[in-house]
């Protein structure tokens, strides 16, 4: 099923916007980290039986998860599909023998699961035993697009640098900077005049996501004319003064008090340059999967699920738009000349003579030829080129798209 | 009535075209053989061929005109047959495994459906029919060139219909281990 060679027709899409979605979110994401480990939220974003918690199983030696679980409008589903477990310990899938042949194929992560063919048989098991610690996503070939996908997070770890981000309520809405979870850290710079916002007009990260009782500093980089930091809201009182623009200037922050506290900088709040502090674990919280806010940080990575789908390739290019635009432009200048001439020519001698171009009934008949006499010619050559353009049309229609287009039934 | 010449010679130029249109698709006939998918293929009963592709208890043996999806031996000499069942939501064989066809061989496709009406089209090629439940499509195809051909499902055939697709690969002869 997977084709490596060939470019889906899905993929070149999901390329072209992947790679917008990337570039954009590259600028926006600045010095953001907290992505090492694959996002479980995203990878499970379409799975039927995820809701969004990794189920507990630490301190178990011995795991076990259904292949062919009901879901995803089917028995199409590992369940449960995501599970936490202890470094150490044995994982088993085991085959309900539902809803067709299935296998376990890492994504992504420490542990190669690999359980080899699709199989349906009930009582077909695999198992893995996980010693590195680490998200390992996979999931099942045939059913990948249906959703048959699960994640194993093994160890203590942070799933996909937070499952969930705070709700900073829009405030990041329309900001460049994105968004970093530094719980855990003591202490977290903020740069000021971070490249983003059309200029070097962010604060990077935007979003943050501290402990009490951090320290944030605000470093101005020298960059993006005078800042300064404002709260607009929130349990902090932030305040570094008037904006001034020197590269080395710094503020400071100690957040005691848990909640969000929305920031701005004075001068360019209107163009974007704002950020947001949630202190504490008790903050309103979304799947970090949304984006919503801060714009996009997570990357998805453009081409990272081309090569699951059952893939074939588009003939050709598009050369034939453009010879079809060249034929019906020319046809169009053939047209407008030919019927420009008849015009001219119908008005011909008015510029120069005096008489009306058109003779009056009272001045008398001035020549008189036979039906025969007169050629159309003007007329002829519009037929002309309409058989043309049928036999164009004819000719590519039948000879290159039909019978161009091989294999063709032949019995 | 009088005719202009200019007149005469467009009015011939007319019939001319016209004659060469039909020309065209009688050429296409007798030339390359190109044939229409129709109705020699017969019929076959969707229920049990459901049954017989998804529980063991029942076998395609049963079925009447059918055999078991897959790629088996023809009569004639390098011929093969493809049995496919399109179903909700995959082509068997095709989205799972593969069709795998040898190179230069005349493959003759039995095609039906067990639930809706399905799309059976090799992307970029003229083999593009329709597999009705109850009718088996019957259509031979040779494949010149080796390489690998996406089967898509081009009737809408519900919410997955998306995501319904195979693949045929063409291999050459040295390949190809034979049909069943």
């Amino acid at each position: 099923m997977r084709n490596d060679g060939g470019v889906t027709r899905r993929s070149i899409l999901r390329g072209a916007a992947g790679g917008t979605a990337a570039t954009l979110s590259l600028s926006a994401v600045g010095s953001a980290g907290a992505q090492e480990s694959p996002d479980v939220e995203k990878w499970l974003s379409e799975t039927g039986n995820y809701d969004g918690t990794v189920v507990d199983r630490t301190g178990q030696d011995e795991v076990t998860i259904d292949v062919g679980a009901p879901g995803n409008e089917g028995n199409l589903a590992f369940g449960p599909a995501a599970v936490r477990i202890d470094p150490g310990t044995t994982v088993t899938w085991e085959w309900t023998g539902k809803g067709g042949p299935h296998n376990v194929q890492t994504k992504k992560g420490p542990a190669n699961l690999d359980s080899g063919q699709p199989v349906p048989d009930e009582g077909t098991t695999y198992q893995h035993t996980f010693e590195a610690e680490g998200v390992t996503t996979y999931y099942c070939n045939p059913h990948r697009t249906l959703g048959m996908k699960g994640a194993i997070v093994v160890g203590d770890i942070q799933v996909g640098g937070g499952a969930v981000r705070p709700d900073f309520g829009g405030w990041l809405a329309e900001s460049d900077g994105g968004y970093e979870d530094a719980r855990g850290q003591e202490e977290v710079i903020v740069d000021v005049g971070a490249p983003g916002n059309d200029g070097n007009l962010a604060f990077s990260p935007a979003g943050l996501w501290i402990e009490p009782g951090t320290t944030v500093r605000w470093e101005w980089t020298g960059q993006g004319g005078p800042h300064n930091v404002l709260t607009e809201e929130g349990p902090a009182d932030l305040d570094s003064g008037q904006a001034v623009p020197d590269e080395g200037t710094t503020y400071e922050h100690t957040f005691e008090e848990g909640g969000i506290t929305t920031y701005y900088c004075n001068p360019h709040r209107t163009l974007g340059m704002k950020g947001a502090v949630a202190v504490g674990d008790d903050v309103p919280t979304v799947a970090a999967g949304d984006g919503g806010d801060v714009g996009d940080d997570v990357g998805d990575d453009p081409g990272d699920e081309a090569g699951g789908d059952s893939g074939f390739a588009l003939p050709g290019g598009q050369p034939e738009i453009s010879i079809l635009l060249a034929t019906f432009g020319i046809t169009a200048v053939a047209v407008f000349s030919v019927l420009a001439s008849e015009y001219r020519g119908a008005l011909g001698g008015t510029a120069d003579a005096e008489e009306p171009a058109w003779p009056s009934a009272e001045d008398g008949i001035e020549r008189e030829i036979d039906h025969d006499e007169f050629d159309p010619t003007g007329t002829a050559s519009l037929i002309a080129l309409y058989f043309l353009i049928l036999v164009g049309l004819w000719f590519f229609m039948y000879f290159v798209e039909f019978l161009g287009n091989g294999p063709t039934v032949i019995g | 009535m009088e005719v202009h010449r200019f007149e005469s010679v467009w009015a011939v130029v007319s019939v001319v075209l016209i004659v060469a249109w039909i020309g065209t698709v009688t050429y296409g006939a007798i030339g390359p053989g190109i044939a229409m998918v129709d109705g020699s293929g017969g019929e076959a009963d969707a229920a049990l061929i459901e049954k017989a592709r998804t529980n063991d208890s029942v076998s395609f043996d049963e079925v009447d005109g059918f055999r078991a999806p897959g790629v088996y031996n023809g009569t004639g000499e390098n011929s093969y047959n493809v049995y496919v069942v399109a179903y909700q939501f995959a082509f068997e064989p095709g989205s799972i495994d593969p069709i795998r066809v040898p190179k230069g061989a005349n493959v003759t496709f039995y095609l039906t459906s067990e639930d809706v009406v399905h799309g059976f089209e090799l992307v970029g090629t003229n083999v593009n029919t329709m597999a009705i439940p109850g009718q088996i499509g019957q259509f031979t195809v040779e494949f010149e060139e080796a390489g690998t051909y996406g089967i898509i499902c081009n009737e809408y055939c519900g919410a997955q219909h998306h995501n319904m697709a195979g693949q045929l690969r063409v291999v050459n002869e040295s390949e190809f281990g034979g049909g069943n």
